[in-house]
């Protein structure tokens, strides 16, 4: 199969993803926005128990749950290839609702309300119907429903055409008819036997053609809704009992499937393991080692991408280079849209080259691969979290954090950090999660002395099952989300005595 | 400054020093107690080969950073990533886990020839005659069969090959590792025109194409399917663990098909003397007998006292000395891969 066929299939695919988990966000937007909940205990509770369960399979690693789902598996995946084709595309549904979902209910509200759609509905029952009726309709859907529905469903698509890893674990290959094919997968094979170091780089014209015919309208929407925005929220719809309970029972699915499963599996398979790993003094301190590599180049780069991202954020202060510099950091934002895959390969290529090449076996190229991958992402988490204005109660802690009682202004700090610090945060926690597990660019640019333990892991992946190799993917799993929790109840007092 | 601005400055001044901070730990650590380790590309398992080259690290103080290639990838991600430094290399010593992709390196000038006391005790079928690379410690292709499912026995195979629905065969994609071997031979013995014919026919009866030899192996051992082929190294993996499996040696022409690890010093090394140990080390009858005794069963190549070889491997020493040469191949593995590219991505 083509190149241009591959992108295809994987963009059908990620469309056929976005349609299925469209509904399955609103549900879940709407849920997580419910306004009463928040004034009960028990509706607190669950508020609290649906986020958890929510972002828990997205933050599963592909990694953990194509390992379990790829070797130990009751069906047959193998001789029936769309069975592997269904896995897949159900697997990477469930995981990527969580994005659209969340994005769904931090995305400001639309200019035009439900109850202003309505009245120009109502207008319009009086006139013949044209097309000219059918396109003012379509223009209200796009600027109304649409555009808070929009910005969620393009990252989703994007995260379904790009995915890799889960894919290659799974055992997507092509071949046979009826086999499933990933775009990535394609341009891997194709650059077998080629010595020209260019033409991976020429390869990758119809993945970016694609990517860029959901990146142009998706960037234009998320800009234009910093401005255009409702000022105040529209009272949502309330939940039904049949949508809540459908709702609830996809939560619940994915959180087994996607996560318990797998985890269950990786940790029944591990018990003999770690005794195995401790005894292994080389196996223990090398993993650890690679985990710290990993954690390392994750942390540096989401932290350099937040700040990259927050440049073109900066409100215009009259400043001279600010404007230059926004337009420079743009540029820097650009080629990340493309996936770690092509950033990867163009980063590789740029340092061979006779220029770069004395920083080739260096951190630099690994470094600039994830921040490249990595500030898009931070973009448009920043946007987001940026788009939720603090309520009454932050300028409330701002006007507490003024208080000449040191107790006082460390309680405001505290809040502060629930109300605002705490996204900016989670805007770089995340995307460190994401580079830590980003296998495509740490594969391919790896100083040869600082391997992250991604690799190390998929490697042995590839091999089957052990206990000793399960106990050292649950141990890369814990590492980073125990450190992420480290950092954040280091901050949170912190920004207490700081304000 | 306005207040307003205040908290923004000092998260941006947290996060631009710990950014500092990491990026300052992570160049320190990449760059300096590095600089005279010996780069080695590896393409063999790393469960088997890390164990020797730290044996290496213990036993000459000089540090070795390996670079592994994934099971999908075998050898053709590092042969690649080898062309692609030729003008500026970094590894000093690529140890494959086959020979024609090596030989294929040595015929584009990215090899240092070498004949050093290791070359010397390895027969001339398994080494360049110029001494670029130099085979060691060989694996065979092999049936894999499951014994719940089937006989382990010639025609029982043949039978099954034969048949019009090839789904419970598994075999790993051709275009990667040993497999690409295989189609080699078959290529330069077969010819062009009956291998095309042959591997329509195998694909039109559905036969089912994974990522790796271990991927066939576990398929078979679970009984996922029938039988498939694989390497002997991989047939062990799956005996050891007690899986109901038996193996046949793959013959073409009557001939074994027996494929060796190689090494080769790659040229522009800047320790070239470190590197010539290494290669020296690796073909000693320590390593082959480590390598055969090791859960692995590669089959030495050089001379070694056969009462130390494991009972599993002396009969496959029989069947290695029955092997297909492979010495001329290279340029049928370079046709070869290019048809299977223009199959695969059509």
């Amino acid at each position: 199969m083509s190149l241009m066929h591959a992108c295809g299939w994987s963009s059908l695919r990620a469309a056929l993803i976005v349609l299925a988990a469209a509904p399955v966000c609103v549900l879940l937007a709407r849920m997580l926005g419910n306004k009463e909940a928040r004034f009960l205990h028990t509706g607190r509770t669950i508020q609290r128990l649906t986020w958890t369960l929510l972002l828990i399979p997205f933050l599963t690693p592909d990694l953990l749950v194509g390992y379990a789902y790829g070797n130990f598996s009751p069906f047959p995946l193998v001789r029936h290839p769309w069975m592997s084709e269904l896995l897949y595309g159900v697997l990477l549904w469930m995981k990527l609702i969580p994005v659209g979902a969340v994005v769904m209910y931090l995305t400001p509200p639309a200019p035009l309300t439900a109850e202003s759609i309505h009245c120009r509905r109502l207008s319009l029952t009086a006139r013949p119907k044209t097309l000219s009726t059918y396109a003012v309709r379509l223009g209200d859907f796009v600027r109304g429903p649409a555009r808070r529905m929009f910005p969620a469903l393009g990252l989703i698509f994007l995260l379904a055409f790009q995915e890799f890893e889960l894919g290659a674990l799974l055992g997507i290959t092509a071949g046979r008819v009826g086999s499933p094919v990933s775009w990535t997968r394609t341009l891997f094979e194709e650059q077998q036997g080629v010595i020209d170091r260019l033409a991976p780089l020429k390869w990758t014209v119809w993945p970016m053609l694609f990517n860029l015919a959901v990146l142009i309208p998706l960037i234009w929407l998320i800009s234009r809704s910093r401005h255009l925005t409702a000022t105040t929220e529209p009272s949502r719809k309330p939940v039904g009992r049949i949508a809540r309970l459908s709702a609830w029972c996809y939560v619940a699915t994915a959180f087994i499937l996607v996560t318990v499963i797998p985890l269950a599996y990786v940790m029944r398979e591990s018990t003999g393991g770690y005794a195995a790993l401790l005894e292994s003094r080389e196996q223990l301190s090398g993993l650890s080692r690679e985990i710290l590599v990993g954690c390392a180049f994750a942390g540096v780069a989401a932290g350099v991408a937040y700040l990259i991202a927050a440049v073109p954020l900066i409100e215009q202060t009259g400043r001279r280079g600010i404007g230059w510099a926004k337009s420079c950091t743009v540029l820097l934002l650009v080629p990340g849209l493309a996936g770690s895959l092509i950033v990867g390969l163009s980063i590789l290529y740029l340092f061979q080259t006779d220029w770069l090449n004395p920083l080739y076996d260096t951190p630099a190229s690994l470094g600039i691969a994830l921040v490249l991958f990595l500030a898009p992402r931070a973009l448009l988490l920043q946007l987001l979290f940026r788009a939720v204005r603090p309520l009454e109660s932050g300028w409330l802690a701002r006007l507490l954090s003024r208080s000449t009682v040191d107790q006082q202004r460390q309680a405001a700090g505290r809040l502060l950090w629930s109300i605002r610090w705490s996204r900016h945060y989670w805007a770089m926690a995340l995307p460190a999660i994401w580079a830590y597990w980003d296998l495509t660019s740490a594969t391919m640019l790896h100083p040869s002395s600082m391997v992250p333990a991604s690799v190390r892991l998929y490697n042995l992946m590839h091999y089957g099952h052990n206990a000793v190799l399960s106990a050292m993917t649950l141990l890369a799993v814990a590492v980073p989300l125990i450190l992420a929790w480290f950092f954040a109840s280091l901050l949170r007092p912190l920004t207490g005595r700081l304000v | 400054m306005t207040a307003k601005n205040k908290p923004y400055n000092w998260f941006a001044f947290v996060v631009a020093g710990a950014a500092i901070a990491g990026a300052v730990t992570l160049g320190s650590g990449g760059c300096s107690s590095d600089q005279d380790a010996l780069v080695v590309y590896c393409a063999h398992d790393q469960v088997f080969s890390e164990r020797i080259l730290r044996r290496f690290e213990q036993e000459t103080g000089i540090r070795v950073i390996p670079r592994f290639d994934t099971e999908a990838t075998k050898s053709l991600g590092l042969t690649n990533l080898l062309i692609s430094e030729q003008k500026h290399p970094r590894c000093d010593v690529f140890w494959n886990n086959q020979v024609l992709g090596t030989a294929e390196l040595g015929r584009q000038g990215i090899l240092q020839a070498y004949k050093g006391v290791g070359y010397r005790r390895i027969p001339e079928a398994y080494k360049d005659p110029d001494g670029y690379w130099t085979g060691f410690a060989a694996r065979l292709r092999v049936y894999i069969v499951n014994t719940d499912l089937m006989q382990p026995t010639a025609e029982e195979i043949e039978r099954r090959f034969a048949a019009d629905d090839l789904s419970r065969i598994a075999v790993a994609r051709p275009m990667f590792g040993t497999t690409l071997s295989h189609y080699s031979v078959l290529w330069n013995l077969w010819k062009p025109d009956r291998l095309k014919q042959w591997h329509d026919g195998i694909r039109r009866r559905e036969i089912s194409e994974v990522a790796g030899n271990s991927t066939v192996m576990n398929l078979v051992a679970k009984g996922t399917c029938d039988l498939g082929w694989t390497d002997t190294d991989d047939f062990f993996v799956a005996k050891d663990r007690g899986d109901p499996v038996a193996m046949l040696p793959i013959r073409v022409s009557g001939e074994t098909i027996c494929i060796p690890n190689s090494v080769a010093i790659i040229k522009g090394t800047k320790k070239l003397q470190q590197a010539q140990q290494l290669v020296d080390f690796l073909l000693s009858a320590e390593t082959e007998l480590e390598l055969a005794t090791s859960k692995s069963r590669q089959i030495p190549l050089g001379p070694v006292k056969e009462d130390d070889l494991p009972p599993d491997v002396r009969p496959l020493q029989k069947w290695a000395e029955e092997g297909y040469d492979l010495s001329g191949l290279a340029q049928s593995r370079g046709e070869c891969l290019a048809w299977l590219k223009s199959e695969n991505l059509r």
